[in-house]
């Protein structure tokens, strides 16, 4: 499979040039809608902690330290879901973004079926999808170049950079 | 998968291919492309030139493959390696040669994988195609030549000496004579240069040998010779020849490798070499580590230096393994050439006859027992084949000792690759769980156990001197069946209801067990054992097994030879060192001495 | 996993058990990793099994329950199996697929690795040397858990094995090295899955913990990725961060029955009970994967949990794991009907790698005597025992009685431990000489006079 994946990175790389450009400039936006996010989860984990300090000085050791124990795990918990939180939303605005991109500039679509035709040959039956972009077939061949699809990849390209938005600056 | 017969028509095995037409493009539909992939078995269209077993290079990684069938116009071909991402259009490259591997001095010392190819700076982990990248140890070898220019010399003949820890020589190879038109002088020289020309051809100190194809020498001889192991419970009971063949079955945990690795620390053999063959990356480590500390006890080198170490473990790509036993045998037979007592350790025969089995899987052969190709039977007894003492094609003598370890699934004895071993093998060194349960070291079971090599061997051992051997091995033998008879029966009725020569017969199974035949591995006094030592203590604790029976028959209770303290005989084995006797006499005397005062 | 442009496949010619086969492909190579995609669009997953001409055969993770030829597509990812690697699985818990199963996002990472692993070079391992401590004391006393050792758990229906090995992934340390666990479960039922993360709460709250589980009605398929997924990041744990890790997978009886299932399904030729005649080598693929690098700080560990079908251990998957593994821990059901927890076999018991990873500078410099010298009294015991059961307890002699004993107290003060007891070695090695001066000082040969100098209690009663 390496040949024919070498051959398609120039094409890959155009048709996610855009998509990604958007997926970056969401992730900045999204920054911000993730720190408060994060700020409201970890004041209430911190709020958890220190009930769970009060009452180990209160009641016997043992018990303070499954409270804590409980704690710790609580506040983990918190954080990992607002961590989900801020993922989701940054899909979702990346989804938005390439979809707007789609619509504000026409010539998009029309690239993506080139480069579907490109993959599959001219009798490739194209299809546009409704969020922008188009999908292709002959058979028993078949390629996504809809919107959503490319947003998506965009994402998976973005990796461990997507864990900025929940690690200290 | 295995061949025998004589090489192709010269040493590398060269053919020519046909030229590939001026003007085809370098990816030309014309050469030869994959077809199907499914992990080691590789399918690839096939030009009429290319033979059984010649080497295959796959894909632009040119992974290492040899051809195993061809039906029409398509080959399949076993690689050797990981074959993740090889895909149907890739190319292969028919080598015209069969799988061959590079044999020089250096080997010695060395670590490899099944190929052959140096381990040692290839990086933390093995990728596939990885172990080309290691490049051969060429350092320059003080050579002295033995023959003049213009002397007539036929293959095998002795051109020169190499100056080594172990006592190496330049060949004249197998299929070449006539005259010496030149010698290169007495000084050091890389294994890659220029030694010799004979008749026109050159000859160096490196030469490659395809492994399938045994190497040819004058005659077998009779393996009359003893090979000291060191191990008391091989030496003196089931004892093996300098050329002969030995099988190792045991169950996990019996201490297999355990065993297998002192022999290659300690027998006098002048060359080892180890394949491990399927097994733990950390026992390799260790016995690698091992062997870079010990002392040669025989030429105060390091145990290294005469030690070549195939490892090929049980993760890494299991086609190799089955090349790594042929390997490791076209080694030992490189070395045998020179004269050489050579013995070759598989530990395991077993995780190689799997790899037999996989490969036979895949090609969809019609399977024997348990899976096994019907082939399997005598596949082992052509690995067992290459064991043997010879006349070399340049008139010395030499050997190559074959040790196989046998692991059988579930302790099963009777599973196919531990029957049909136990068929072809002179000597079979069986170990028993119940023994290495109890701690009993090496575990090997003096009732499973056999050697055809034993009385060939009483005779050597009569001829250097040792007379008695014969009759202590077989008192030996009876006393332990003996013994273990009564075990049987105080389990049932208790050691106070036996008449007290059954009962001195059991404190006998006893002394023998723990004095003389049991033996600490990790004791530097007790790890190796030499024949003077072996003997004094086994004679050592005959003559107090005797001393015992006569008290009791001269009316002593059996109570009171029984709680004479015998410990000090019990620690002789630790107290002498590998070749001192003095020790071991000074506690049979004190023990004497105790029961004196009993009586 | 990747986010290359790739074409789909859409013609699937036959679907067999987990088995699919899609024609038309070019370029695909073996064991490159698959995604399909359902008409339903549900997302599964496969591995190349095989790739002959133009038709590629798949092995879909997920099984192929509700596959048609129609409306299924196959993209190829042009490589193995990778994940992504990194710290940023600490703390995590996923199913056996490695998708987050804890509310998180899905795990990310700086970068990917192979799920295969790649063999480590003979002569660059380190042979291990150091201990693992667990703070159960049959383990750290008897059979000592090194670092880079893979050391097995043999066990049956019915006994508390994966009690014992949650309180070990909980407990377990390496000093005060940096110390990870990374726990794969397989075949898992629900109820087994809430204890473990009940019971591993704590380490994974404390982002020391990497949690896969694959549950028993989880796709049978996925058990087989599942112990790669968890090697993988403990590789890249120890040797990319240098952490000592400690692989804890269970149950490997559940794995090799998954084995059996696509060899079945594949048509190949079996060897005994039907497990397919690579099993040794597919188990060594992953007990392999433990092991020190020379000049690397760190070290996988690996305690593979398994239950012997009717707790045999010549059935094929305790012989195979216990010819690669260095040694094993051995749980009897004799020892639980004694109400002990845990019910460790300290004579079928051993670990290999013991003699190298104690003593002084190691553990403590009277470690290997004192069990050394347990275990040759333990074996005296059992002895005296049978014999007892045949001619009767006032036939022994004093020594015999007093070896009862020691089996008693070795029984109550030693073995027997709160299954949340995190035992000191100070604590169990003092133990176990308390066990061992229940015996006179004669029967203690194999301990030096001035060890037992120290330790001899003055009220010892040497006189008898």
């Amino acid at each position: 499979m390496t040949a024919p994946a070498d051959a398609l990175s120039p094409v890959r790389a155009e048709l996610l040039r855009a998509a990604r450009a958007s997926a970056d400039a969401v992730r900045d936006r999204a920054q911000t809608d993730a720190e408060e996010t994060l700020r409201s989860a970890r004041a209430t984990a911190e709020a958890v902690l220190e009930r769970a300090r009060e009452l180990g000085r209160a009641d016997g050791a043992a018990e303070a330290a499954r409270e804590r124990v409980r704690a710790v795990q609580d506040a983990w918990a918190a954080e990992l879901a607002a961590r989900a939180e801020v993922y989701a939303a940054l899909r979702a605005a990346v989804h938005a973004g390439v979809r707007r991109e789609f619509t504000a500039d026409a010539s998009i679509g029309p690239r993506c079926a080139e480069t579907a035709r490109r993959l599959l040959g001219p009798r490739a039956r194209v299809t546009t999808a409704s969020e922008g972009g188009v999908t292709a077939e002959v058979p028993g061949r078949r390629v996504d170049l809809s919107a959503d699809a490319l947003a998506d990849r965009a994402l998976d390209r973005l990796g461990v950079q997507a864990e900025r938005l929940w690690e200290p600056a | 998968m295995t061949t025998s017969g004589n090489p192709s028509s010269d040493s590398s095995g060269r053919r020519t291919l046909p030229q590939i037409p001026p003007g085809t493009p370098p990816d030309g539909a014309d050469r030869p492309r994959i077809l199907r992939v499914a992990g080691p078995l590789v399918e690839i269209t096939c030009p009429p030139t290319v033979a059984m077993h010649d080497l295959v290079m796959l894909g632009g990684a040119r992974l290492p493959g040899e051809v195993v069938a061809i039906h029409g116009d398509t080959a399949t071909v076993e690689a050797y390696e990981y074959t993740g991402g090889l895909a149907p259009g890739h190319l292969a490259e028919p080598q015209g040669r069969p799988l061959s591997v590079r044999l020089a001095p250096d080997l010695l010392g060395g670590v490899f994988d099944g190929l052959l190819r140096p381990l040692a700076g290839v990086g933390d982990l093995l990728t596939a195609g990885g172990p080309t990248t290691g490049q051969p140890d060429r350092r320059a070898w003080s050579f002295t030549p033995r023959v003049a220019e213009g002397a007539p010399v036929a293959a095998g003949d002795v051109l020169g000496e190499i100056g080594a820890g172990v006592p190496l020589r330049l060949l004249v190879p197998a299929d070449l004579s006539g005259e010496v038109t030149w010698v290169a002088g007495a000084g050091d020289h890389p294994s890659n240069a220029v030694l010799a020309v004979v008749d026109g051809q050159d000859v160096r100190l490196e030469q490659s040998w395809p492994v399938r194809s045994p190497r040819p020498v004058a005659r077998r001889l009779p393996a009359d010779v003893p090979l000291n192991t060191g191990q008391r419970a091989v030496d003196l009971l089931f004892p093996v020849a300098r050329g002969s063949t030995v099988a190792v079955p045991g169950g996990f945990g019996t201490g297999k490798t355990m065993l297998l690795q002192q022999i290659a620390k300690w027998c006098d053999a002048d060359v080892i070499v180890y394949v491990g063959c399927g097994e733990r990356g950390n026992e390799m480590a260790d016995v690698i580590e091992e062997l870079a500390e010990l002392t040669d006890p025989r030429t105060g080198g390091r145990l290294a230096e005469r030690t070549v170490t195939i490892a090929n473990t049980s993760n890494m790509p299991m086609m190799a393994r089955e090349a790594s036993v042929h390997t490791g045998a076209t080694v030992a037979e490189y070395f045998r050439d020179m004269g050489l007592d050579v013995v070759l350790i598989a530990d395991s025969t077993s995780r190689w006859a799997e790899a037999l089995r996989e490969f036979a899987s895949r090609m969809g052969e019609l399977p024997a027992e348990e899976g096994y190709p019907a082939g399997l039977a005598s596949q082992l007894a052509a690995f067992y084949e290459r064991a043997a003492a010879v006349r070399t094609l340049g008139g010395a003598t030499g050997s190559v000792t074959v040790i196989g370890a046998v692991s059988p699934p579930g302790g099963d004895r009777t599973e196919p690759v531990t029957a049909h071993t136990e068929r072809f093998v002179r000597c079979l060194w069986s170990l028993d769980r119940d023994l290495a349960y109890a701690r009993h070291y090496p575990a090997v079971s003096w009732s499973e156990s056999f050697s055809r090599d034993a009385s060939t061997l009483a005779a050597a051992h009569a001829q250097a001197g040792d007379a008695e051997w014969a009759e202590r091995r077989g008192r030996v033998a009876r006393q332990l069946a003996e013994s273990d008879r009564l075990a049987d029966l105080v389990e049932l009725v208790g050691i106070t209801a036996l008449p007290p020569r059954e009962r001195i017969s059991v404190l006998a199974g006893r002394l023998l067990r723990e004095a003389a035949i049991q033996q600490n591995a990790l004791s530097p006094a007790d790890a190796y054992s030499s024949p003077a030592k072996t003997a004094a203590l086994v004679e050592a604790v005959l003559t107090v097994i005797d001393r015992c029976l006569e008290l009791v028959d001269s009316g002593i209770p059996a109570d009171a030879v029984e709680a004479v303290d015998l410990t000090p005989l019990l620690r002789a084995r630790e107290t002498a060192g590998p070749d001192e006797t003095a020790p071991v006499s000074a506690a049979r005397d004190t023990v004497l001495a105790r029961l004196r005062e009993a009586a | 996993m990747t986010g290359a442009v790739g074409i789909e496949y859409t013609r699937v010619r036959d679907l067999r058990g987990p088995l699919l086969f899609v024609e038309g492909v070019s370029g695909v190579g073996w064991d490159e990793f698959a995604t399909i995609v359902l008409d339903s669009g549900e997302r599964r997953h496969g591995l190349v099994l095989e790739v002959d001409r133009d038709i590629a055969v798949v092995q879909v993770l997920e099984d192929t329950a509700g596959m048609s030829r129609t409306g299924t597509r196959v993209a190829f990812s042009g490589t193995p199996l990778r994940i992504p690697v990194g710290a940023g699985w600490l703390g995590r818990v996923c199913n056996g697929r490695g998708e987050p199963a804890d509310g998180g996002p899905p795990v990310l990472g700086g970068s990917y690795a192979e799920v295969g692993g790649a063999p480590i070079n003979p002569v660059r391992r380190e042979p291990p040397n150091e201990a693992v401590l667990t703070g159960v004391a049959a383990v750290d006393v008897l059979t000592t858990l090194v670092r880079g050792q893979k050391l097995p758990l043999f066990s049956a229906a019915g006994l508390p094995h994966l009690e014992l090995a949650v309180q070990i992934a909980a407990q377990a340390t390496c000093g005060g090295d940096p110390f990870a666990v990374v726990f794969a479960g397989m075949g898992l039922t629900h109820a087994d899955t809430a204890f473990v993360r009940h019971g591993l709460a704590a380490r994974s709250a404390a982002r020391e913990l990497v949690l896969f589980l694959n549950t028993a009605d989880d796709p049978v398929i996925e058990r087989l990725l599942t112990p790669r997924l968890a090697l993988t990041v403990a590789e890249h744990l120890a040797f990319g961060e240098g952490r000592h890790v400690l692989v804890v997978m269970t149950d490997m009886t559940a794995y090799a029955e998954a084995l059996r299932e696509v060899s079945a399904a594949r048509g190949e030729i079996p060897a005994r009970r039907a497990y397919p005649g690579y099993l040794y080598s597919d188990l060594a693929s992953l007990y392999e994967r433990c092991g020190r690098i020379r000049g690397r700080p760190g070290s996988v560990t690996i305690l593979p949990v398994l239950t012997m079908p009717a707790g045999d251990i010549t059935h094929p998957v305790p012989d195979l794991t216990g010819y690669i593994t260095e040694g094993q821990i051995v749980l009897s059901g004799e020892v639980q009907a004694g109400g002990t927890y845990p019910p460790v076999d300290p004579l079928a018991s051993l670990s290999r790698l013991m003699r190298k990873g104690t003593g002084a500078g190691r553990t403590r410099a009277d470690h290997p005597a004192v069990a050394a010298q347990l275990i040759a009294a333990l074996a005296r015991s059992r002895q005296v025992r049978e014999l007892a059961d045949l001619i009767g307890r006032s036939a022994l002699s004093p020594t015999d009685l007093r070896h009862l004993d020691l089996e008693d107290a070795f029984r109550h003060r030693f073995l027997a431990q709160r299954a949340d007891e995190d035992r000191s070695l100070d604590d169990s090695l003092g133990r176990a000489w308390e066990v061992l001066l229940t015996l006179p000082r004669s029967q203690l040969g194999m301990l030096p006079a001035d060890l037992l100098d120290a330790h001899a209690l003055p009220q010892d009663q040497e006189a008898r």
